[in-house]
């Protein structure tokens, strides 16, 4: 039997390109494969008949092109038309492994194409031809000969999410530990010698550092340790939490019983886990340990502070600063449909204590600059249409300078209050609220703003342009594949009211793939081309990567046309995102990593 | 529609910051060498020998993968109710229970666990006249939860002839023996 499928083309845009087709594809000789398809719409153009489903559907003939601003479902149009066309194809998976040779007929007349008076393109054949060779799994190489006059070549990169592309785990082991000896002294008298726990500080410190992990205070007492810390190299948090484990394991004097390791995200204290050292010691090397002590391990919502007796570490004030490449690529912008470039980007953040800092982010243009494409013609108040302004040019822009405090109210609530250059667009001061304990699987936050527009060629000027936006926010981790859903209410920045939805599947190895759409009280004429605000979204771990740990990450975003309704502030540090890979849920399903 | 993608990660590997370089770049350099520059012994990499294991009293072994022809040492560092992890300069870790890998890190894909039926000469020696026909064996693998992922597999011994190996500088004399899978394939 040949492999069916169904398909459609253009069914969410301005339907320019839209078409459905029928098509079906069968190896008639070893390593050779023909396709056959039928197609409505643009594949309906040459080659054609009537359209069957005219004589059992009324109106099936009509085919309305007229899609407004598009960005909606174009249903009503589906297999629909007077005609429907044929094409085909064949290919050919050549001795030489991996390179294929394909021969198609196209049944696109490429009528739209031909349309305007200043028209140029005339296809000379339907027949297309090309070379594709698969480099390795994953990479696949094209060229291609097409419309008798055209060539064109391609990178197709692909991959699955749960399966690295690196072969193996050439990364370094934890820690070896030895339980402690029945006969080792439990003096608890070393707890209240405040050198004594400098020292130990200090050396834990270091020894936490080999091992990518920041130790930003501890506390000590007779038979318990709290300690305070940073993961800054493992893409799984409860393999930080293991690797912490162990340190205290070997090093800590034997009369202390209770570790309780609190993760710090971003300098916000977020979940504690507590770990009775004695199970611990009757898991090691073990069989089945991961869930053995997943069942035995505490978690709660961390304090805010260790509070008196602690014993600070890392010194404030201080500061961290990066500077780095940052390319860029933008594609099928209207008038500029392929754009690419580099910035120099810098960020400096001055620590005067954990929870208050300053940051600076300035960008300058390398490579690839434009000049300024003049002011959008929206209807809207243009707080993302004049987006491209605010890029263009070869002047250094700053991308934020802002003031900053982030704490908890309690070890369920988190605050966070900004006040400056919030993003490029936008100047301001605003305050963020969540709530969001460790075992439960949802959360609540709200946040507003008061802002003002910053002009686009100068680094501290500001228009007149004002608004207070702000939204109420629900954030739940459905627990099902790894669905996390997020709805968020409230006013944007063009003034309008409405609601954003958004639903992401995380992957525990941290690859996450998020849609979202907003509707709001803007009209779709007011909003023009894509009619409402949507798009997608896709995170990739480089742990995924390289054969090594790193936690760091970049993410991708396809989005639609920079509209100004639907429009949110863009601001770097949100809570929800800091705090969320520590709750009860996600530990869990990484929980393995524990004992790496 | 506008695509605004970010970007080759080749780029990234240029940046630096206040902890050094790039978080990859500085990655791959702690793997490749843990101990740091300022901490490496001087000079050319010592050969192992058996008079350096005697003199050093350390259990030690020997391990590599199917695809590198150097091994690896690794020296008993720590035991716990009879499992005992060997851990190598790069602190790659082996955990043995007898003869029997219950557990890797650094070496390949990591092994989380391994349990097997009773008896098991690997676990505990027995002449090779009182062997069983065949063990069964659990490996636990990483997966995305808390208890990793178990594979178990059915294997019986064949008997090979009597073979002479020299594993530093000490001869031994022993039956080969080979462990072969009964139901499926499979290679760990």
């Amino acid at each position: 039997m040949p492999t069916v499928a169904i398909g459609f083309r253009d069914f969410l845009g301005t339907g320019v390109y839209s078409g459905e087709y029928l098509v079906a594809t069968k190896e008639v000789y070893p390593g050779v494969k023909l396709t056959g398809g039928v197609g409505w719409g643009r594949f309906a153009g040459e080659n054609t008949v009537d359209n069957p489903i005219c004589t059992v559907v009324d109106g099936a003939c009509d085919r309305d092109n007229d899609f407004g601003e598009g960005g909606k479902l174009s249903y009503d149009t589906w297999f629909r038309g007077e005609n429907v066309g044929f094409f085909g194809g064949v290919e050919w998976l050549t001795p030489v492994d991996g390179l294929s040779v394909k021969l198609e007929y196209s049944s696109d007349a490429y009528k739209r194409e031909q349309q305007s008076p200043r028209a140029e393109f005339d296809p000379e054949s339907r027949v297309n031809v090309g070379v594709e060779y698969r480099l390795r799994d994953g990479i696949t190489l094209g060229g291609y000969y097409m419309y008798g006059s055209e060539i064109g070549f391609n990178i197709a990169v692909s991959g699955n999410p749960k399966r690295p592309i690196t072969p193996q785990d050439l990364g370094s082991g934890p820690l070896p530990v030895n339980a402690r000896p029945a006969d080792a002294p439990r003096g608890t008298g070393w707890a209240s010698n405040p050198e004594a726990e400098r020292q130990l500080a200090t050396a834990l410190a270091e020894t936490l550092d080999a091992e990518g992990i920041r130790l930003d205070e501890a506390r000590f007492t007779g038979d318990t340790v709290d300690v305070v810390i940073e993961n800054q190299r493992f893409n799984q948090d409860p393999r930080a939490i293991g690797r912490t484990t162990r340190v205290l394991a070997a090093g800590m004097p034997a009369s202390v019983e209770t570790f309780r390791i609190t993760m710090l995200e971003d300098s916000i204290p977020v979940t504690t886990v507590e770990v009775d050292r004695s199970t611990f010691e009757g898991q090691v090397d073990r069989p089945n340990a991961g869930g053995r002590s997943w069942e035995t391990t505490g978690l709660s919502g961390a304090a805010p502070s260790l509070g008196p007796g602690a014993v600070p570490v890392e010194s404030y004030p201080k500061l961290d600063w990066s500077v780095a490449p940052a390319p860029f690529l933008v594609l099928l912008t209207p008038g500029d449909p392929i754009r690419f470039g580099l910035n120099l980007d810098g960020t400096a953040t001055a620590y005067a204590t954990r929870t208050l800092s300053s940051t600076v982010q300035v960008s300058q243009p390398v490579a690839g600059t434009f000049s300024d494409p003049g002011p959008s013609d929206s209807e809207l108040p243009a707080v993302r249409s004049d987006t491209p302004r605010y890029f263009s040019g070869k002047n250094m822009k700053l991308a934020r300078l802002t003031g900053d405090y982030v704490t908890k109210a309690s070890g369920d609530i988190y605050m966070r209050a900004s006040a400056g250059y919030l993003e490029r667009q936008f100047a301001g001061i605003g305050g963020e609220v969540l709530w969001k304990p460790v075992d439960q699987s949802w959360g609540l936050g709200a946040d507003i703003n008061y802002v003002r527009q910053r002009e686009f060629d100068t680094l501290f000027g500001l228009e007149d342009y004002d608004v207070v936006t702000g939204h109420a926010s629900l954030y739940w981790d459905t627990g099902f594949m790894g669905l996390e859903a997020q709805v968020d209410a409230g006013r944007y920045l063009a003034g309008d009211w409405g609601s954003t939805f958004t639903l992401t599947r995380r992957f525990p190895n941290g690859w996450a793939f998020g849609a979202y759409f907003t509707l709001t009280d803007v009209t779709e004429d007011d909003f023009g081309e894509g009619s409402f605000d949507k798009g997608v979204s896709v995170s990739i771990p480089f742990r995924w990567t390289v054969p090594f740990e790193t936690n760091s990450r970049n993410t991708l975003s396809l989005t639609s046309v920079s509209r100004d309704g639907g429009a949110r502030l863009d601001i770097r540090n949100r809570l929800y995102p800091t705090v969320r890979d520590l709750d009860r849920n996600r530990l869990e399903r990484n929980w393995g990593s524990f004992w790496q | 529609m506008r695509r605004a993608l970010a970007f080759g990660w080749l780029f990234l590997l240029a940046a630096c910051s206040n902890q050094g370089l790039n978080p990859i770049v500085a990655g791959a350099i702690d793997e490749v060498n843990p101990l740091g520059g300022a901490e490496a012994p001087a000079g050319p990499t010592r050969t192992i020998t058996r008079d350096a294991i005697t003199r050093a009293d350390t259990a030690t072994i020997r391990a590599r993968l199917l695809e590198d022809e150097t091994p690896t040492y690794l020296f008993g560092a720590a035991e716990n109710g009879g499992f005992v992890t060997y851990a190598s300069g790069l602190r790659q870790t082996l955990t043995l229970r007898g003869a029997q890998i219950t557990a890797s890190r650094g070496l390949g894909h990591d092994l989380l666990s391994a349990v097997s039926s009773d008896p098991d000469p690997l676990k505990r020696a027995i002449p090779p006249t009182s062997w069983p026909q065949g063990v069964t064996r659990s490996y636990e693998f990483p997966a995305w939860a808390a208890q990793g992922r178990i594979e178990t597999f059915a294997c019986r011994f064949e008997f090979g002839p009597v073979r002479d190996i020299e594993i530093l500088d000490v001869h031994h004399r022993g039956i080969e023996v080979t462990e072969v899978l009964l139901e499926r394939r499979a290679q760990f």
